[in-house]
């Protein structure tokens, strides 16, 4: 570290220089000795000895948040000699904000000895965030010298999108051959009783149903319905953004994303994830509950990144994107592009389900509350809308999700409209 | 720390010149210093402040050119010493806002600097009184040699300070 003299000298100094010109010009001994104390206060320019080594340490209470979570971060400062006067200040990455306490404080501290405060912060959006940033400055006692220095220490959080419970998703209208917790119309293994047909040779006989068998004198079976899982793909618009964050449509996709992830995995499908973006990323179908850390985990670090590349879904291997998966797509329907990529899946034979994010709501509420932004945004909700009536002309089926809105709620609708036995597979 | 405090030497930086000649033309260059020196401790700019210093300054060249009297040590002393806080206070109050000062650290800054307010004032009598005995005793030829020999004493002092720093 190496003291630099603050604006704090170069003023004195100014006003030193001044004293002494109008001193000359007027033939006064009083502003010779009025610059007396001012030479004094700049003799205290540059620490006499050897600035004494700092040790930085940095604790957070948690490294895993969800949004909105508080996490305390406490900070010690140790030093090899006394500081006068030292000012740290912990670097917040946006949009991490103070809750408590302040991240700027001015200590002393003695000689060997260690001070320390803590501070708590708020995690309003999902993101990686590095909170291991911090400036300190030592200031000499007269404030006319300053020494800075930075110490970056990883200490990475996580901060996780706030997944809300919903009931009612989409059932998918095709299944895979695995087990799981849907109606297939094919007839076989199951628990949900189907269709009664006259007793054939190698029927088990404890599919016989006696009460047809004894009405019609002879012996009948009950079929049972096959339970299936399905396929589910979780594509996400990351071309388009509107709004700040946590309000903002990426982090309302993410978040619904998140909850209808969960929602999938616990009905036992196999769960996958697109992000249609700057470039492609994606995750292979699968269940379980790793497999729901890990759509999570990729869920966080979703942003908008210019590219001039058009992202094709076409280029995505087959198991990414199975052939009778279904398909959720979460978008503010923005981005022609993306509405491209979607016409061309349905197209295709996908099973296509659309969550559109409504942007005007991010929008008013980064914008004022003038008449002239009330105005603007009611027309461009008349155009969404508009927008919305053309993509279901296509063929598509949309949700229309104002984020403010349980997803629950607005998901309900049309879990009910679609078909309550999946297609034969 | 509240940025009020700063306006209490700003006060008296003001007052010195109008005690030494209450003329309209010192009343109004003080009463700029001291717009100025409220403008930069408001705004939080260390700029208005050093302007209001040596608008300060020209009113109080003007008292003492208009007032004619003898030499007055004692406020001119005191001018520099509010001076000096004028501008300490108020970059404190500017570099630390919205930090969170330790109590500590305020209670050694506020000694410090009455401390060296004292120390300063004591420096100032015992030059006055070691120059007033020294006219008193040395002849007139000598007294420019002995001021010569203070200046060359003094710009060696500053020279071995600079060298010594450095080499810290």
């Amino acid at each position: 570290m190496i003291p630099r003299a603050t604006p704090l000298a170069f003023a004195v100094a100014t006003v030193i220089g001044w004293a002494l010109v109008l001193g000359i010009l007027a033939d006064r001994a009083e502003l010779f000795v009025a610059a007396i104390p001012l030479a004094a206060g700049l003799l205290g320019v540059g620490p006499r000895t050897r600035a004494p080594r700092l040790e930085l340490r940095q604790e957070i209470s948690a490294d895993r948040l969800a949004e909105g979570d508080r996490v305390v971060v406490s900070v010690h400062v140790a030093a090899t000699g006394p500081v006068a006067m030292i000012e740290v200040l912990v670097a917040l990455p946006p949009p991490i904000e103070i809750a408590a306490g302040s991240n700027r404080v001015v200590l002393a501290i003695g000689p060997d000895a260690e001070e320390g405060w803590s501070f708590a912060a708020r995690c309003p959006a999902r993101g990686r965030f590095d909170l291991g940033t911090v400036y300190f400055r030592v200031w000499d006692r007269s404030g006319m010298a300053v020494s800075e220095s930075r110490q970056a220490s990883p200490t990475p959080i996580s901060v996780y999108p706030y997944v809300a419970p919903i009931r009612h998703v989409p059932r998918p209208v095709r299944t895979q051959l695995s087990f799981g917790n849907y109606v297939s119309p094919g007839l076989g293994e199951g628990i949900e009783p189907g269709e009664i047909r006259p007793f054939l040779p190698g029927d088990r006989t404890r599919r016989i149903n006696w009460r047809v068998s004894l009405r019609r004198q002879q012996l009948y079976v009950t079929q049972f319905h096959e339970e299936r899982s399905a396929d589910v793909v979780l594509l996400l618009d990351a071309l388009s953004n509107t709004g700040a964050a946590p309000y903002a449509t990426l982090d309302a996709s993410v978040r619904a994303a998140a909850a209808l992830a969960g929602a999938y995995l616990a009905r036992k499908d196999r769960v996958g994830f697109v992000e249609f973006g700057g470039f492609l990323r994606w995750i292979n179908p699968a269940t379980g509950r790793r497999q729901g850390a890990a759509l999570v985990e990729a869920l966080l670090p979703a942003a908008t990144h210019f590219s001039y590349v058009v992202p094709q879904l076409d280029r995505l291997p087959a198991r990414v994107l199975p052939p009778r998966a279904l398909v959720i797509a979460l978008s503010p329907l923005s981005d022609e592009r993306f509405v491209t990529a979607l016409i061309d899946l349905v197209a295709r034979g996908f099973d296509v389900v659309v969550l559109a994010v409504s942007p005007i709501e991010a929008t008013r509420l980064v914008l004022g509350g003038s008449l002239l932004d009330d105005v603007a945004c009611r027309l461009w909700a008349m155009e969404w809308q508009a927008r919305v009536d053309g993509l279901r002309r296509h063929g598509l089926a949309i949700v229309e999700w104002h984020p403010g809105t349980p997803l629950d709620a607005v998901l309900a609708p049309i879990a009910r409209s679609r078909p309550r036995s999946a297609a034969r597979r | 720390m509240n940025r009020w405090w700063s306006l209490l030497p700003v006060g008296v930086m003001a007052a010195v010149p109008v005690w030494t000649a209450p003329s309209a033309p010192v009343v109004a260059l003080e009463a700029t210093a001291c717009l100025f020196c409220a403008l930069g401790v408001f705004g939080r700019s260390a700029g208005p402040v050093t302007a209001g210093g040596c608008i300060a300054m020209i009113g109080y060249t003007f008292a003492l050119w208009s007032g004619n009297e003898g030499v007055d040590l004692v406020g001119a002393a005191v001018f520099g010493l509010a001076l000096l806080f004028v501008l300490q206070i108020s970059e404190f109050a500017r570099r630390f806002h919205g930090a969170q000062i330790a109590n500590d650290v305020m209670r050694a800054q506020t000694s410090y600097w009455l401390g060296r307010a004292a120390l300063i004032a004591g420096a100032i009598a015992l030059l006055t009184l070691g120059g007033s005995a020294v006219a008193a005793i040395v002849p007139g030829t000598g007294r420019a040699v002995i001021a010569g020999l203070g200046a060359i004493i003094a710009f060696a002092g500053v020279l071995y300070g600079g060298i010594t720093r450095r080499s810290a």
